[in-house]
């Protein structure tokens, strides 16, 4: 059964690492509904995608792995529902550390 | 023009910069070659262009550490990688230039991706400036590459090339291997810089490639080991990719397991080791997949549970508890659910596993297996090697392995000659089998046994090819013919895509929708590009052709012209389970 998940993605920013990500998703033909990314400040090196999705238990498990198959990612962590994403991008509004 | 008026400015600031600095000054491009030199490269297998001209004229002057091929299309040159990596288990190396030079490594990538070959690809693009400006022969290769690549990179200044080629060796021979694209733009290339000491990249803060042997998994696998009564070990490619060959023959010969290999398992296991139960899956030996399908324990070892293996997943070993060893721990619950997974290296694993399982012999269950090959003999075996009609592609591939004692290197292409090379030649050790396994890439053998004779120079490298694959990378020969390459290349004529036209006929009401083909004359063909070649029709030429074939010193072909419409049985049918394989051509 498909729901919503919250998936957490901590990489290097490197050049095309969004792509990266977005690609796993599409290939496996996973809808994104939103999508909220970032480079941690002052850092220049490293941030995260926050990702709205909407798939199955199985798939989003699968998608962890996958992700984090690539060399950029250092780790994919996905909640159920949206609560987590919503809070993040509430922090990130306020310009909060997320 | 770009690049020698870009060349003669960087000159002009270098010779400014010169009076107060004491260190020699390169350009990128000398800076890529002595990384790749400091890799231990040896053998680079390219096609040049404008955005890679810096780096060809500082090739010019490395012809004494680097030795170019020059290929007749870019393809060609990333098949030879390929080759070259998978004879020899080092990183096979090619070069392009931008645009169509990129793009025309993509078949390559996508296959040396799916198939885990380590191979790194090197491509010129054009001057950082004109990135994004549609400029002559510029393409995002870097966004085109991303899905067929294990990981890329784009380089714009010339002090990042050696970290990028010291990244690209480490991820592309480390963890599951896999193929890495290094995008160098020219001003890169032409830009001059200080000499400076190659560090060797050992580790990259996010990518972990070896994972970490749990012994609790261990322990749960040794478990159901130690209780199976009918256990079952699928190999592959893991293998032969972590040199546990041995380990695995004396894990099988202490808990009396039969094991079977998968396409590119072949050799991985000896296939005259009283053990050894077959090749797996669509055209597979019968014994391993019916008894897939009866074995209380399946344990997959360095293998990806391929639908050409699986069949119909929901008919899949449904009986059996399954034991799932792979080092990508995406692989693992992808295709088919585990009791027990271990994410390791097969050595590793294999090495945890000798120890803590029981020897025991399994006869009553191995018997079974005897049984099923008798029957697959005499429905299929007897009737391809000993023929009353037309010649067929298993007697000549059954000679061919006899020959040569199934220790040559025999590289295959894609359809029905590699499926019937794969039954019939008797793999005895690793690193001898190379084809395009995943990708199913037609016109991978020609080059990739190029590139693998060029590893392997010691070792015969025969080449069974279609008459269809042939004719995608046919220029290759200007290739061998250029450098003399002493390769066999025997190709199996049935004026069909004979795949395909099977498939036609078992699946489509025999409805042969374009599938033959009108042919030139092979022979005279290799001739003209000076290699010498011969063409048999006939049974009794058969003998004398492949002794001649097999005994020339320099590269040589032959044709064997085989029946036009025989078929590859067993079969397991697209949508079947494993255990409803068949033999012949089912009656109507």
């Amino acid at each position: 059964m498909k729901q919503e998940y919250t998936l957490e993605i901590l990489a290097d920013n490197e050049f095309s690492i969004l792509n990266r990500i977005v690609n796993v998703l599409n290939r496996r033909r996973v809808r994104i509904k939103r999508l909220l990314a970032h480079e941690h400040e002052g850092d220049f090196k490293s941030g995260r995608a926050i990702l709205l999705l909407y798939t199955t238990s199985d798939m989003i498990e699968k998608i962890k792995h996958q992700l984090e198959k690539l060399i950029e990612v250092e780790e994919a962590i996905y909640t159920e529902g949206s609560h987590l994403f919503y809070e993040l991008l509430e922090r990130s509004n306020n310009k909060q550390v997320i | 023009m770009d690049a020698l008026q870009t060349k003669s400015k960087a000159k002009a600031v270098a010779v400014a910069d010169e009076a107060p600095a004491t260190k020699k000054k390169i350009t990128g491009s000398e800076v890529l070659l002595q990384s790749l030199v400091n890799e231990g490269v040896t053998t680079l297998f390219c096609y040049p262009g404008g955005a890679i001209m810096p780096v060809y004229d500082a090739l010019y002057s490395y012809a004494d550490k680097l030795q170019h091929i020059l290929v007749r299309h870019e393809q060609g040159a990333v098949h030879a990688a390929q080759g070259f990596a998978r004879a020899t288990g080092r990183v096979g190396v090619a070069l392009a230039t931008s645009g169509p030079g990129a793009t025309n490594l993509v078949t390559g990538l996508a296959d040396a991706l799916i198939d885990s070959t380590p191979i790194v690809c090197i491509t010129g693009q054009v001057f950082a400036h004109l990135l994004g400006t549609d400029a002559f022969q510029e393409t995002d290769v870097v966004n085109t590459t991303i899905p067929v690549t294990k990981w890329n990179i784009q380089v714009a200044e010339a002090k990042d090339i050696a970290p990028a080629v010291a990244k690209a060796f480490y991820i592309a021979k480390t963890g599951r291997p896999g193929p890495v694209l290094i995008d160098i733009t020219k001003n890169a290339q032409n830009e001059l810089i200080e000499d400076a000491e190659y560090k060797k990249c050992e580790s990259i803060r996010t990518y972990r490639p070896t994972p970490v042997l749990s012994m609790a998994q261990v322990d749960a696998a040794s478990n159901l080991i130690n209780k199976a009564s009918r256990p079952f070990i699928l190999a592959g490619q893991g293998i032969v990719l972590s040199g546990a060959s041995k380990e695995l023959i004396e894990f099988s010969e202490k808990t009396g397991i039969p094991v079977a290999c998968t396409l590119l398992g072949l050799g991985a296991f000896p296939t005259d080791h009283p053990n050894y139960a077959g090749f797996l899956g669509m055209h597979g030996n019968y014994a391993p997949n019916v008894n897939t399908n009866e074995c209380d324990l399946l344990i997959g070892i360095g293998m990806r549970f391929d639908d050409r293996v699986t069949g119909n997943v929901a008919k899949y070993a449904k009986q059996a508890k399954i034991i799932h060893i792979d080092i990508d721990k995406a692989e693992i619950n992808k295709i088919i659910k585990t009791d027990v997974s271990v994410h390791a290296d097969a050595k590793e694993a294999l090495q945890a596993l000798i120890t803590k399982c029981d020897k025991k012999q399994h006869p009553l269950w191995m018997k079974s297996f005897r049984h099923l090959d008798d029957i697959e003999f005499e429905k299929v075996i007897s009737k391809d090697i000993h023929p009353q009609g037309s010649l067929t592609m298993a007697e000549v591939v059954n000679k061919i392995s006899d020959l040569t004692k199934g220790e040559a290197i025999l590289v295959t292409d894609v359809g029905q000659h590699q499926m019937v090379a794969s039954r019939y030649y008797k793999f005895r050790k690793p690193l001898t089998q190379i084809t395009s396994g995943g990708a199913g890439t037609m016109g991978f053998a020609l080059p990739a046994a190029m590139g693998a004779k060029m590893g392997k120079p010691n070792q015969q490298v025969v080449a069974v090819i279609g008459d269809g694959g042939f004719q995608m990378t046919v220029q290759e020969l200007g290739t061998i013919m250029q450098y003399k390459i002493p390769v066999k290349i025997l190709v199996l004529n049935n004026n069909f895509l004979g795949m395909v036209r099977q498939w036609q006929q078992l699946f489509h009401e025999k409805r042969y929708s374009f599938t033959e083909m009108t042919n030139p004359d092979f022979v005279r063909l290799n001739e003209a590009y000076g290699i010498s070649a011969e063409r048999v029709t006939e049974r009794d030429e058969l003998d004398g052709a492949l002794q001649r074939f097999l005994d020339a010193d320099s590269a040589r072909f032959l044709e064997v012209v085989v029946g036009k419409e025989d078929n590859v049985f067993p079969m397991v049918p697209a949508g079947s389970g494993v255990a409803e394989v068949i033999l012949e051509v089912p009656k109507k």
